[in-house]
């Protein structure tokens, strides 16, 4: 890593000097400036670029100029009002022919469906759009993740599941009763698969490992603008998948630029530390009941009679005072057992992520084309984990035929590889953080570095206990699962303008995935079958072609009042997946980590996937007189996963904006600019393939007999597409010469016919049934202002606030179902006999409820308890839904002279999170408990405490300390109403609370309101002066700091809520699963042009 | 005009993509190339008997041993403690396996391949009996309705029904019987026999006697058992056993061999029954437990060997939870020595059936030499161990029987005392024994534990120390099912672990 920054420093350093060393003659220089019909525009300003005071002139009535230039001028300025200003390089030439094209600040461009650019003004729907400034300056390693905060409506999840995190994107929020409405990525006009690509989940079930969700990988240096195409008016021309918005990502290009050469330098390097702990206690150590002495480490509690709870892997043991205990690792002697307070902060590093870009683009009138290489470097948090990320991006485009026929290609190719992707959750062999949850506090981190025993290297490891908890140093180290990914993502397009009016435009788009993967778990490690270590090996390939035609008959003749714009096209897609996954479950020899090293046959699985969709879509844009645009689209999709007869669908979307401001008469109001708009969808939605008749399920062979078994769901050869209609207004006012906007948005949308799995009586034989069935109603409001109180030659500032409130409702559930419907039936798998935790959908509620057992409480809201200890419910209850009222960004953004600074914040209002590491952080009693909004009790009070001295035999004896062990008394009553009094051991109350031992099935006390605020970004940045960098040739340099997700503000203990739990390939929201600890990062970042 | 032209030459352009997409056929692009629509029934027989019987070891391993006190958990001990919820995964488990076995006995049935249907109704039987005889009265004869019909709520029926009704399992049995004595066919894919379709035969008559034994508190069952034991095969030595002989690697390894050492450990040797171990010194305890002391597989029977139990019952209360682990043939200790003879998944084993004769003839049911029977089932149970009966001080089996103390005064107590021992890991039989023994002890008017001399009231037990009667029916029945359900629970009379079944009316 460190040898490439070097070089492409060097690189950058070379090209430098090499073009600063240009210089030519004084001259004079002429031209003739024009508008978009080649009328000449008289009294333009034409200014020489970088110049102060600006040296320049104005063209005369026949849009002609002269100017004389000196040597080291490279480039004019050509402006108009009410037209874009130009820049183009004089370098090497004398003689000019400017075009302008019209627009000012009111009509801002923005890219929608299909790739269309429209005059913002014009759209009857909520499109947003972040600029390549927002999308790159503050570097992450997923892209989705530049969108918190700044784009009302969206609401955009990150996770700290390691460098390849997925990020949860939902647009207007779920709708779906599958549990999945992630947001349509579509690059340059092309969707891309936006998939987790979890077959199989982790290497022995358990945990989902995050490889990432598949469009996080496009680099943020590369994007010129992101269009977010809210609801589906927007996105209706994309069908089926765009039901849930769209991410439009368009790339940069040599033409964004003036004609002439440019570069461009992006490094940033910054650093990244824990964000978030748990409130770890230092008072008491590895044990059960105040009892614990070393002697085999795999004693849960007694052997022989004598307690030793030397495996009992939870902090409830002696108080850590310095007394004398056989520990692990003392030889067998006692010795001062104290805490090791700092173990988290040493185990985890401080990483560091470094994006290093260069770009060359070229614009002339043969065409343009622009290079860019990226070099990203993740060193996450977790030892021994992260990912380097090469991106090479080409655009290529060029004008044919006196501009007739237009061709562009665009082509990344993206290689990613790891080392090791960390696991969170509980999964035991390879999640660091299930061991932490179990961590004797006593035991210093540093001790376990030496992960083998001593002569069995590879073969056993080394840990303070035998039953239960791997070493974290084996996990990180040993334990790892390795990826390499090639991605490539192009399309070329080619457009023909028979004349003014007619075009055709063809596109192809690829989007090939190919990736492998690889699991290692060490001989020894626990939880893996037998203890022999495993590996396994996934080959991941996919691939989305599309073929679109479109034919446009247009005429956006500014002066005739009537404008329109009529497309007609057709799109073929094509995905093809392919998975081949191999499992050597046993190795032979130890902690050889091959396919053919296997003790038992090795086990293949190779799912493929095909699903093709053919679609017909038509396009009508009418405008009249600039202040009234009407859209309609419509669309017919043909889809091969669905049914013969039925799989057929079609549907129309309307869309009208006016621009009031066109006709009334504001000149003498504080208003601007007035706009009002409405529109109406409706989008269709097919399934995955292979759903439609019964097919076999292949199994493992059993020595030489085949085994195959009967697929858990009945399948539906009368299916049906899914539809969502959804209607929506809103509008765009501003004030006081456009230093306040306010746009405003309310929907109202509604999801039925949805194809789910709904469940079955196993009884049945079959565990769900494929139909089409449920209603979802969404509504919200989406709100942003920006304000801009100040604004002189010297300072600025700017303020920006995104609102988005969402609620879903179940409206109707499917016959069947009964109280609740599982979107995810079994959040965390539980021992026999607990009720699962679940996230379920509830008629007339609020869609995504956590469930799970509750409190029996009495009128006052009292919890009851019995003999001391809390009683819960036998029926399940609900602890609301994880669903948030709403998302608010603000951000601020000032500027002074060349500095300027700008703060992000991040906020989520309402929505509930069960923690899963919270209540296993306290029963455990390795957390003080102490942040706990729920519960007023700490896991420090009433221990009992016992002075440990040692008999003949070497086995320890205990004696009772005075005063200890009182036990705790919980807050709330008895069944007779009267205050509880009854104290229990803290251990047992503390399992009690959290749900029937280690069933952990109580969904109530954990549940937390999950608001938080985040201060997601902070910039500030130095531009140096234009005379500085004009003396050595640049465009200019920008010296920044900045810093992502520096504080964080919640009342829920132990986690940062701002997470999810991935299960079955599928978010699943409002449960935290023991995630890996969240980051902030901060550090450097230095941009050059020239 | 030339805009015309143009438009037409694009739709034709259009055209031709829809063209292209009709080449492709949408049906094959979405047939399933990972899954086949047909598969012979054989497949079927063999994933379903590795999944049935994994489960039922899982089951006797966590539920039936620790009930039955055989073994006993040292955390989760809700089993031992009488605090029972819903044991969900029996029934999700063993109603999935039924769905491949009842498919297999169409498909048997429609390709004319009579062995192997009769073989499947033989497994779907034993695994009826099990739920029938876990949760009460279960959906029987519209099971798996949803398999080729859009019935997804299956009736229940009574389990007086399941157990002995015109369509019951005794009656499918016979029908097994006959359709397996028609044929000349080996059964396939058979993990069981390797085939032999006579050996299916006799486990069909076992499961039969087996059945007859519990029904023998509602009805008169003499004339039905005496003319299996005059007329049928039956199990002549432990190679007639119904075993699963696992194989030595995952998945298709004895399932607790999997299993972190944590979850392994958290069953270890009871109390009651280390002492009846030692109070005949009886070898079998080298195989069934690890020595505290040794790990060398060599002294699991020395002398020098230390065993011991644990109490039954909650894990905080002040019970003692230390005890023996489980044998060398259950699991694989990391560093220490494995075991060359690795356990077996039980159906039913020679020795259960001696015992169950025993017990019929003792009681007067049949007639016969109770002794002998009982004598056979023992020394079969040690044949089966292998046990080595030097180590344990004795000179040959015959030297164990006469001189431990079991052949004193054999009772009806000891025929069920040695029977409890021997169906160790015999699915949840164990269990439905014991809650027979039970209630036969206690005159068939409750279920007290402390009626039985040779198990304890487990320590801080949360029923009274009554054993419950029942496993609950599954949440996934309450909500998916309700309407029968209701039925079953109304009959009940709650699903709740006391609520009589029609065994015990």
């Amino acid at each position: 890593m460190k040898q490439l920054n070097l070089t492409s420093l060097t690189f950058i350093l070379f090209l430098l000097f090499s073009v600063s060393t240009f210089s030519q003659e004084k001259r004079t220089i002429s031209g003739n400036v024009v508008d978009e019909k080649n009328i000449p525009l008289p009294g333009a300003n034409v200014i020489i670029k970088n110049t102060n005071p600006p040296r320049g002139t104005t063209t005369d009535f026949d849009g002609n100029f002269t100017l004389e230039v000196e040597a080291e001028d490279k480039k004019i300025v050509v402006t108009y009002l009410g037209y874009q200003k130009k820049t183009i390089s004089i370098v090497g030439k004398d003689e000019f022919k400017v075009q302008l094209q019209p627009g000012n600040q009111l009509d801002e461009v923005i890219v929608t469906a299909l790739d269309i650019k429209r005059d913002e003004k014009s759209l009857g729907y909520a499109v947003q759009s972040l600029d390549s400034k927002e999308v790159s300056d503050v570097k992450v390693t997923n892209i989705s993740n530049k969108l918190q905060g700044k784009v009302a409506g969206v609401f955009v999840n990150s996770s700290g599941n390691g460098p390849t995190a997925s990020a949860n994107v939902t647009i207007r929020g779920q709708t779906s009763l599958t549990g999945n409405s992630q947001a349509l990525y579509v690059v340059n006009g092309i969707p891309i698969t936006n998939g987790l690509f979890s077959p199989g989940d982790g290497l022995n079930g358990s945990t989902t490992i995050d490889f990432g969700n598949s469009s996080q990988v496009v680099n943020p240096d590369d994007i010129q603008s992101i269009s977010v195409l809210k609801g589906p008016a927007a996105a209706a021309l994309y069908g089926s998948r765009a039901a849930n918005g769209v991410i439009l990502i368009t790339t940069k290009r040599g033409s964004d630029k003036e004609e002439g050469w440019d570069m461009e330098w992006n490094v940033q390097t910054v650093a990244k530390e824990l964000l978030r702990k748990p409130n770890f206690q230092n008072t008491y150590g590895h044990g059960g009941y105040g009892f614990y002495s070393y002697l085999s480490g795999d004693i849960y509690t007694a052997s022989g009679g004598v307690n030793y709870y030397d495996a009992f892997g939870e902090n409830w043991g002696p108080r850590m005072d310095g007394q004398l205990i056989k520990q692990f690792d003392s030889n067998g002697e006692p010795v001062p057992f104290t805490p090791a307070e700092d173990n988290y902060d040493n185990f985890f590093d401080t990483g560091f992520l470094v994006s290093n870009n260069v770009a060359v683009s070229n614009n002339s009138e043969n065409g343009d084309f622009r290079l860019s290489y990226t070099y990203l470097d993740d060193n996450d948090i977790v030892p021994n984990s992260g990912l380097t990320r090469n991106t090479l991006f080409a655009s290529i485009g060029k004008e044919l035929f006196d501009d007739k026929i237009k061709a562009r290609v665009n082509l990344f190719n993206i290689r990613t590889s790891s080392d090791n992707i960390p696991n969170g959750g509980y999964d035991e062999s390879n999640s660091i953080m299930y061991g932490w949850l179990w961590y004797p506090r006593q035991v210093p981190i540093d001790d376990l570095r030496q992960v083998w025993r001593d002569g069995q290297v590879g073969e056993q490891q080394r840990y303070v206990e035998e039953l239960w908890v791997n070493n974290p140093w084996l996990v990180a180290n040993e334990n790892t699962n390795t990826h390499q990914e090639s991605r490539i993502i192009g399309n070329a397009t080619v457009s023909y303008d028979y004349n003014d009016k007619l075009s055709v435009r063809a596109r192809y788009g690829v989007d090939i995935k190919d990736e492998q993967r690889q699991f290692r778990r060490a001989t020894s490690t626990k939880a893996i079958p037998g203890q022999f270590g495993s590996y396994r090996e996934d080959e991941i390939t996919f691939s989305e072609i599309n073929t679109e035609l479109i034919v446009s008959y247009t005429d956006m003749d500014r002066e005739k009042k009537f404008n329109y714009d009529f497309k007609l096209g057709g799109n073929m897609m094509k995905q093809r997946s392919n998975i081949l996954s191999a499992s050597n479950n046993q190795l032979l020899l130890p902690s050889l980590y091959t396919l053919t090293n296997n003790r038992a046959e090795v086990q293949v699985e190779n799912p493929q996937a095909e699903k093709n969709v053919n679609s017909v879509f038509a396009f009508a844009s009418l405008s009249w007189d600039d202040w009234i645009y009407l859209d309609a689209t419509a669309r017919n999709d043909w889809s091969s996963t669905l049914p013969q007869d039925n799989n057929s669908y079609f549907y129309p979307s309307f869309s009208l904006s006016t621009i009031l401001s066109e006709q009334l008469d504001l000149s003498n109001s504080i208003f601007d600019f007035i706009k009002v708009r409405a529109a109406w969808a409706q989008v269709g939605s097919d399934t995955n393939p292979y759903l439609l008749s019964r097919t076999y399920n292949p199994q493992p062979l059993f020595g030489d007999n085949a085994a195959f078994a009967n697929n858990s769901f009945a399948p539906n050869p009368d299916l049906k597409p899914e539809r969502t209609t959804s209607f929506e207004i809103g509008t765009d006012i501003r004030f006081f010469e456009n230093k306040l906007k306010f746009d405003f948005t309310y929907y109202n949308m509604l999801s039925s016919d949805q194809i789910i799995f709904l469940p079955r009586a196993t009884s049945s034989g079959k565990q769900t049934q494929l139909v089409n069935a449920g209603e979802i109603r969404s509504e919200g409001i989406e709100l942003q202002i920006d304000v801009t109180p100040i604004e002189t030659e010297d300072f600025a500032w700017n303020s920006v606030i995104n609102l988005g409130a969402n609620e879903a409702i179940v409206e109707s559930l499917p016959d069947g179902v009964q109280d609740s419907y599982p979107i995810v039936a079994d959040v965390f798998p539980g021992d026999e006999g607990s009720r699962n935790l679940e996230l379920v959908a509830v008629e007339g509620e609020k869609l995504g409820q956590l469930r799970g057992l509750g409190f029996q409480r009495d009128a006052n809201g009292n919890i009851i308890h019995e003999n001391g200890i809390p009683q819960l419910t036998d029926e399940k209850v609900l602890a609301g839904s994880y669903q948030p009222d709403a998302r608010l960004g603000w951000q601020n953004t000032f500027r002074y002279k060349n500095f300027s600074f700008g703060f992000l914040f991040d906020s989520q209002i309402g929505g509930k999170i069960y923690s899963r590491g919270h209540a296993l952080f306290a029963t455990a009693g390795t957390i003080t408990n102490e942040d706990d909004p729920n519960l007023n009790l700490s896991t420090l009070e009433g221990r009992a405490e016992y002075n440990i001295s040692y008999n003949t035999a070497g086995e320890p004896v205990y004696s009772l300390r005075q005063g200890t062990g009182q036990g705790v008394v919980g807050p709330g009553v008895n069944a007779d109403g009267s205050p509880n009094t009854t104290a229990v051991a803290p251990r047992d109350y503390f399992y009690a609370y959290y749900g029937n031992g280690f069933n952990r099935d109580n969904i109530e006390a954990a549940t937390y309101d999950a608001d938080w605020i985040k201060l997601r970004q902070v910039m500030l940045s130095y531009n140096l002066p234009s005379e500085f960098c004009e003396n050595h040739g640049l465009d200019s340099v920008q010296l920044s700091l900045v810093g992502r997700n520096l504080l964080l503000i919640t009342d829920v203990p132990t986690v940062d809520p701002e997470t999810f739990s991935i299960r079955g390939g599928t978010f699943v929201n409002g449960f935290a699963s023991n995630p890996l600890p969240s980051t902030s990062t901060f550090g450097l970042a230095l941009n050059v042009k020239l | 005009m030339k805009f015309m032209k143009f438009t037409i030459k694009t739709i034709f352009a259009c055209i031709l993509i829809a063209n292209l997409s009709c080449d492709d056929n949408f049906e094959n692009v979405n047939t399933n190339p990972n899954q086949p629509e047909d598969v012979p029934s054989e497949v079927l027989i063999t994933n379903a008997t590795r999944s049935s019987m994994n489960s039922m070891v899982n089951e006797s391993f966590l539920l039936a041993n620790n009930i039955s006190q055989i073994t006993a958990k040292t955390l989760r001990s809700e089993v031992d403690e009488y605090n029972w919820n819903a044991f969900s995964t029996l029934w999700l488990e063993q109603y999935i396996a039924l769905t491949d076995f009842v498919d297999a006995e169409n498909i048997a049935r429609d390709n004319e391949q009579t062995a192997n249907q009769g073989a499947s109704i033989v497994m779907q039987s034993w695994i009826f009996y099990t739920l029938t005889m876990a949760y009460g009265d279960i959906p029987y004869t519209e099971a798996i309705s949803g398999l080729n019909s859009d019935n997804f709520t299956p009736a229940y029926d009574t389990q007086q029904a399941v157990l002995d009704g015109e369509s019951g399992i005794l009656a499918r049995l016979d029908e097994a019987i006959s359709l397996l004595q028609q044929t000349n066919q080996d059964v396939e894919g058979d993990l069981i026999y390797d085939g032999n379709a006579s050996q299916w035969v006799k486990l069909a008559n076992v499961l039969k006697l087996r059945t007859l034994l519990h029904l023998s508190n509602k009805r008169d069952v003499s004339a039905d058992m005496q003319n299996i034991i005059n007329n049928s095969m039956l199990f002549e030595s432990n190679a007639d056993n119904a075993v699963l002989t696992y194989l030595n690697s995952f998945p298709n390894d004895f399932p607790l061999f999997p299993l972190k050492q944590g979850d392994f450990d958290a069953v270890v040797m009871s109390e009651s029954s280390l002492a009846t171990f030692e109070n005949y010194n009886d070898p079998r305890l080298g195989a069934y437990a690890r020595p505290d002391n040794v790990t060398d597989l060599q002294t699991f029977d020395s002398p020098e060997a230390v065993y011991t139990g644990a109490e039954n019952g909650s894990e905080t209360g002040g019970c003692n939870k230390g005890g023996s682990r489980l044998g060398a043939r259950y699991y694989d200790y990391p560093g220490h020595p494995v075991g060359n003879v690795r356990a077996n998944g039980i159906i039913s084993t020679y020795s259960e059936q001696e015992l169950i004769i025993a017990e019929a003839i003792q009681k007067g049911i049949i007639s016969g030499n109770a002794e002998a029977h009982y004598r056979n089932g023992i020394e079969a149970s040690m044949v089966y161990y292998d046990v080595d009966v030097a180590s344990f001080g004795w000179s040959s089996f015959d030297d164990f029987y006469d001189n431990s103390g079991v052949s004193d005064n054999v009772t009806l107590e000891k025929i069920w005392e040695q029977k409890w021992i021997a169906t160790f890991f015999h699915g949840i039989e164990p269990y439905y024994d014991i809650r027979r023994m039970v209630y036969e002890a206690n005159n068939q008017s409750g279920f007290d534990v402390s009626a039985l001399s040779f198990l304890n009231v487990p320590c801080a037990n949360q029923n009274d120390g009554v054993m419950p009667v029942r496993f609950l029916y599954p949440g996934d029945e309450e909500s998916l099912n309700s309407e029968n359900y209701n039925i079953a629970v109304e009959a009940l009379g709650g699903n709740t672990q006391n609520a009589t079944p029609w065994l015990f009316e």
